[in-house]
């Protein structure tokens, strides 16, 4: 389990370097270090469990683990992105122009900061909830696929899928992609709680 | 040597004195020329721009040549020596230094920490150069200046924060959507106030402009001098799904861009962020639309207390910048006081060189060199040698001389050759 946390803060690190490459903002290290930190932290104070003492190893894991851990690190950042927006859209329409006005980027590159890591991490993380369903199949048949864990990734999936469509093919304000971001991650947290939990016994 | 300066500006005198203060460029030669001729008077230089006429005279004299200065401006001019006097402040030596980092790096400017004052000063400078009325200290200073003004610009945020109403507008606009060369952009009114936002817009490289009017050939040649599109009045609205950013300043006495027309356009713009600025009295822009998400709307006043606000940081700003003033000033007359030891090093130097040519020749006569050659090659060997020697104490004259501390003559000897290391 340690090990699934310090692959989580690895993939977050790896993300905040291509991001920064990309985007050229400094500030999202503010938000995401802490997290790391906490993670690690987490990690740390977790028991060591190897993935063979509880999960039988098959390709699909080598599949699954990656993608999803990578699509999680991306939706964090989808995340902490739509909070800015909405610190920053505040400081707009109440008209305040201090000092976090002056130091947070400007709301399009926000915008489209939470598009991007959106998007790609929705492609990730389908691969890795759909390598995760079959080796789920694999492994413990119906019981496996019908499991709490694996019905909030399915919902965790569709949440982003919905505002991946929408934002293609609809339009949808950036308020809402931002309120629904936030759900969805909430969904995502929920879901590492499940793993956590059928992992420790 | 040092210099002074008389001049008045934007705080001293009003503009009446100003523009007949005001020197063109033409006749700046006839000018330099009559300061120059005071043969007390080394080097000068005149600034003239709209807010401030600036005499710098370098001089060892500075009381009754300052006095000259007036004299001759008075005359040029045709102004009266008292109401001259009335109008103008005076700086000597390093005061006036001060004054020009000052001036340069925009300090001293109505608008405080304006960029354009810098390029005025680099131009009267090259003025100066060009008619042979700066020499040896204006050329260096004018170094310094342009060496302190850089730091100044990069290190502090003196020019960061805009005090113009619609330059704030064009940073807000740059807040919200970042770069702006994909952005399009509508002006409703073709007034003056229109005028400059399209200017602002234009360097800020909007991707598109479009400009509306109720006289179109009012908005034609404004669209042509800013390499815009005009659009008649009556198809204004169907733009309005196509710019990112309205400004609109016209003397309409209803809304020009209604709450609903906003709501129809949003889904159609696909939700982009919309930036609307609204600097007409009364306004043009429905208050309204702030309630539209990823509409914004500012109007006069909103503006002008960013511009407020900026003036404040600016203010700040400049108190930062007055250090680096203080740190051009201190190296500047570091110079200063080198170059007082220029006179001694060229005397060491012709000491050394006329005992170098009185030993060859004295070697020559005793050891009957007569071959050309041989001659050649000895005195390249003491020049070399001499030039070896000299190197390091001429270096330290010139760079420990201008330290104000009194030294013992053994103490200054081992300061001089580096005896204290070896």
């Amino acid at each position: 389990m340690s090990d699934l946390f310090m692959l989580l803060c690895l993939s977050l690190s790896l993300t905040y370097i291509i991001l920064y490459m990309i985007f050229k903002r400094p500030l999202l290290a503010l938000f995401i270090f802490p997290v790391i930190m906490a993670l690690g932290l987490f990690a740390k104070m977790m028991p060591t469990t190897g993935p063979s003492d509880v999960i039988i190893e098959s390709v699909w894991l080598y599949i699954h683990l990656p993608f999803t851990i990578l699509g999680t690190a991306l939706f964090l950042f989808a995340t902490i992105s739509s909070i800015m927006y909405f610190v920053q859209e505040k400081q707009l329409k109440k008209k305040n122009f201090g000092f976090i006005f002056r130091r947070f980027p400007p709301l399009d590159v926000i915008n489209s900061l939470t598009t991007s890591t959106l998007m790609t991490g929705f492609y990730f993380f389908s691969i890795g909830v759909f390598s995760g369903i079959i080796w789920m199949g694999y492994e413990h048949g119906r019981m496996g696929i019908f499991s709490p864990k694996m019905i909030f990734a399915i919902v965790t999936w569709f949440i982003f899928g919905t505002i991946t469509y929408f934002k293609q093919f609809r339009g949808m304000t950036p308020r809402s992609t931002a309120y629904s971001t936030v759900a969805g991650f909430v969904s995502v947290v929920v879901t590492y709680i499940g793993v956590a939990i059928f992992l420790m016994g | 040597m040092q210099l002074a300066v008389v001049g008045l500006n934007h705080n001293t005198a009003p503009v009446e004195v100003r523009e007949t203060l005001a020197v063109a460029d033409e006749m700046l030669a006839e000018l330099y020329k009559g300061i120059l001729t005071n043969d007390r008077i080394y080097e000068a230089m005149v600034i003239s721009t709209c807010n401030r006429v600036e005499y710098y005279i370098v001089t060892d004299d500075f009381l009754c040549n300052v006095e000259s200065v007036l004299r001759i401006v008075s005359e040029v001019c045709g102004i009266s020596r008292e109401e001259l006097q009335k109008y103008t402040y005076i700086h000597c030596g390093s005061d006036s230094v001060k004054h020009i980092f000052r001036v340069a790096s925009g300090l001293d400017s109505l608008v405080l920490g304006e960029p354009q004052i810098f390029g005025q000063v680099k131009d009267a400078f090259e003025n100066a150069r060009k008619l042979n009325a700066s020499k040896t200290f204006l050329r260096k200073l004018e170094e310094y200046v342009i060496k302190t003004t850089k730091r100044i610009r990069t290190h502090t945020g003196i020019g960061d924060n805009p005090v113009s109403v619609s330059s704030a507008a064009v940073e807000l606009a740059e807040k919200i959507f970042g770069k702006l060369e994909k952005k399009a952009a509508l002006i409703i009114g073709a007034g003056e106030m229109c005028e400059i936002a399209c200017k602002h817009l234009i360097s800020s490289g909007i991707g598109e402009l479009k400009v509306t009017n109720r006289t179109f050939a009012k908005a034609q040649a404004l669209a042509e001098s800013t390499g815009g599109k005009a659009v008649p009045m009556e198809h204004y609205k169907d733009e309005l799904a196509n710019v990112d950013i309205v400004l609109s300043s016209t003397g309409a006495p209803c809304y020009m861009v209604e709450s609903t027309d906003i709501k129809k356009v949003m889904a159609k713009r696909k939700y982009k962020p919309m930036f609307l600025i609204d600097i007409a009295v009364p306004r043009d822009i429905d208050p309204a639309i702030t309630d539209i998400e990823n509409a914004y709307v500012y109007d006069i006043d909103d503006l002008k207390a960013v511009v407020e606000s900026n003036k404040k940081l600016r203010q700040k700003e400049a108190q930062k910048a007055m250090e680096y003033v203080e740190s051009g000033l201190e190296s500047f007359y570091h110079w200063v006081e080198s170059m007082k030891i220029v006179p001694v090093i060229k005397s060491l130097r012709e000491y050394f060189d006329d005992k170098k040519y009185l030993e060859l020749n004295r070697f020559c006569d005793k050891f009957k060199v007569t071959d050309k050659e041989e001659r050649r090659r000895l005195e390249y060997l003491l020049s070399a040698y001499m030039n070896k020697a000299l190197h390091t104490p001429l270096n330290n004259l010139k760079d420990k001389g201008p330290n104000k501390g009194k030294y013992t003559l053994d103490e200054a000897l081992e300061i001089i050759f580096d005896l204290k290391d070896s």
